[in-house]
């Protein structure tokens, strides 16, 4: 009791606490908890400032990178060769925006259709309910109108010309870029500020404790490397830390359910997926191009396209998703992929981690816009198909708090090999029909029985899938409205509720879902109040 | 569709009547040139246009044969003229309805139109 009234006086004074310089043993009380201070959480703090209700924000870190933060998310890979998961994401205010690239576009209509050629695909939602959702997000991401049509952004710069193909084959998918924002920075004043909004950093959670009956959640278990513990209770908790951690912090709470919480179908950490991204061909032209359209500077670069595959030739080559972006092969040859990048030894990653979260995103070896280029680089990024062999699991290695590490499996198939390779295919198709260039396929796409992959192919740096969506509860760890099916006031925010990934970074659509999510517990808080 | 029927009509109209003719003429050294991919040449260089060549006449040891090369080649391409810009043109249609109708060859990597693959094949057996 007395914790308390020392938390409720401190509240009073400042909405931004040091959870390490709390009393130990404090209650923390709240209508709602967002643990998590990266996109998601922080986008969904933001929808509640200057509402009548009390929302606390836990934050693991502080407002700096920390390399005892970060180890916290250390963990082991199997399977196909991933970066260290230390590195994937940054444990503090602002999670791993700190360091994004800022690409940003909508998943097409077909990436929420139930498609027969991939296994386990299909939203419960659809494209049409998350457009309000995106266009909010616009604006939170520092992004340009709600518009992703070529010809609107070629209106606005008649050298924005996209290759002459047949849209109904091959067309340019528009990406927007924020600048990128990074949410410590820019939301921080907003959330401190917020007289309504309470956060709380170096609160990691450790443990979701529910119910007896388990049924919903009753308070979350917190430390921090000053050794001190406190609880936090709200009538409803959402879970904000990325797809890893979402699906770790379930597993890892088990004192109620031996599984994991919200684990009853065996469901939470499987469907990891990332984004395949490799370089997969060579595009050549007669004569140079300049490809103004197709072409990005970071940092000053608004929009740009890259080349997708219809909907009905997807579904005729029975592929997944993706698109393929084109650098001129002159700076692109010269590039290391990102895989040889950050998959050093651990030690070099996180030197190149601490530079990066200093100096995001290197901007040398970028197009000059004056010049033309006959060859450019294919570099291909496709959605993986749902697998639930694909996952997370706990280690018995524990991390310093005693959470079980993760240790995700991440495997490739034949699905995702064909796809890349019938998608370079079908771009060079139609650049050969249109008459203006010839695609090269990488030594690796030739044979179409080499089910290898190179020792370059790598993802983006995207997690999604862990705590899938679904209406029925035997297929999906949460329903449509992001809720954790078996606890009525536990939800999941984030990517790791997409049932599969569709081929643009996920940023923009997991804010887009998160807005959807805040608006749904405000309207159920208000049913509660009335 | 007007268009279409008549160039279909007129393309095998000009098969039957201009073959003999066209292939009487087209070891004229004055048309090499056109028989070459066109296109491709302002990619390709020499050498990697008779590389895809021999790749193509691996892959179809039944077709490494000069004249029935060209006989395969004035088929498809429906050529009514040995002058070497129609020629050229005829060639850059046969590439285009490839393409279009999904008759592609992957060579050494390269997408290709079935033609041009051809074409390529006809240059290594002209120039080796």
């Amino acid at each position: 009791m007395r914790a308390f009234f020392f938390n409720t006086f401190l509240i009073n004074q400042k909405m931004h606490i040091d959870a390490r310089k709390l009393e130990n043993g404090s209650v923390l009380e709240a209508d709602i908890c967002i643990v998590g201070a990266g996109a998601a959480g922080i986008s969904m703090a933001l929808q509640w400032i200057n509402t009548p209700y009390k929302v606390i924000l836990l934050e693991g870190g502080g407002f700096e990178y920390e390399d005892q933060m970060q180890e916290l998310f250390a963990g082991k890979t199997t399977g196909q060769r991933y970066f260290p998961l230390r590195s994937v994401r940054l444990h503090y205010f602002g999670g791993t925006t700190g360091h994004w690239a800022g690409f940003c576009s909508p998943l097409d209509p077909v990436d929420f259709k139930k498609r027969d050629w991939i296994e386990h695909s299909g939203w419960p939602i659809n494209r049409g309910d998350l457009d309000p959702f995106y266009e909010r997000t616009q604006e939170i991401l520092e992004l340009g109108p709600y518009e992703y049509n070529s010809a609107y952004w070629q209106k606005r710069d008649p050298a924005f010309l996209p290759l002459p193909l047949d849209e109904g084959r091959v067309w340019s998918k528009i990406w927007q870029f924020s600048p990128p924002t990074r949410f410590g920075v820019k939301y921080r004043e907003s959330i401190v500020k917020a007289k309504n909004i309470h956060l709380y950093t170096y609160a990691n959670v450790i443990e979701i404790i529910s119910n007896d009956s388990v049924s919903a959640v009753k308070e979350l278990k917190t430390t921090n490397f000053a050794g001190k513990e406190h609880r936090v209770r709200a009538k409803f908790f959402v879970i904000a830390c990325c797809a890893i951690q979402n699906a770790r912090l379930l597993l890892a709470s088990r004192r109620q359910a031996p599984n994991g919480l919200g684990n009853d179908q065996d469901l939470v950490g499987r469907y990891f997926m990332e984004h395949v991204e490799v370089k997969s061909g060579e595009l050549w032209f007669a004569e140079p191009q300049r490809l103004k359209m197709y072409m990005m500077d970071f940092g000053t670069t608004k929009t740009r396209a890259e080349l997708a595959i219809s909907e009905a030739l997807q579904e005729k080559h029975r592929i997944l998703n993706g698109t393929a972006s084109l650098n001129p092969l002159e700076l692109a040859k010269n590039r290391p992929a990102f895989i040889e990048t950050w998959n050093k030894n651990e030690k070099e990653a996180e030197k190149e981690l601490r530079m990066k979260v200093k100096k995001p995103i290197p901007s040398s070896n970028i197009p000059q816009p004056a010049k033309a280029y006959k060859g450019f680089q294919l570099f291909t990024r496709i959605e993986q198909a749902p697998n639930p062999n694909c996952r997370i699991t706990l280690d018995t290695d524990r991390d310093a708090f005693g959470v079980p590490l993760s240790i995700l499996h991440w495997e490739l198939g034949s699905l995702e090999k064909r796809s890349i390779r019938t998608i370079d295919e079908l771009i060079g198709q139609e650049c050969g029909r249109a008459g203006i260039a010839r695609v090269k396929l990488l030594d690796y796409l030739q044979d179409e029985n080499d089910p290898s992959w190179p020792s370059y192919t790598g993802g983006g740096w995207h997690h999604m899938g862990t705590t899938r969506m679904s209406d029925d509860p035997k297929t999906g760890v949460v329903d449509r409205d992001c809720k954790v099916h078996t606890l009525h006031n536990l939800f999941m925010a984030g990517s790791s509720c997409y049932p599969t990934a569709g081929a643009p970074n996920p940023t923009l659509t997991l804010i887009a879902l998160t807005l959807r999510l805040s608006d749904h517990i405000k309207k159920s808080l208000a049913g509660q109040t009335h | 569709m007007q268009r279409r029927i008549f160039m279909g009509i007129s393309a095998i109209g000009a098969v039957a009547i201009g073959f003999p003719y066209l292939y009487s003429c087209s070891n004229r050294s004055g048309d090499q040139l056109a028989w070459r991919p066109f296109f491709l040449s302002r990619i390709f260089d020499l050498q990697t246009i008779m590389e895809t060549g021999r790749a193509y006449l691996n892959k179809e040891p039944a077709e490494q044969d000069r004249r029935k090369l060209e006989e395969i080649l004035l088929m498809s391409s429906k050529a009514s003229s040995s002058e070497p810009d129609q020629l050229r043109q005829y060639f850059d249609n046969s590439i285009r309805e490839d393409f279009e109708n999904g008759r592609m060859v992957i060579l050494k990597g390269w997408v290709l139109s079935l033609t041009e693959a051809r074409q390529c094949a006809l240059f290594s057996l002209t120039h080796s």
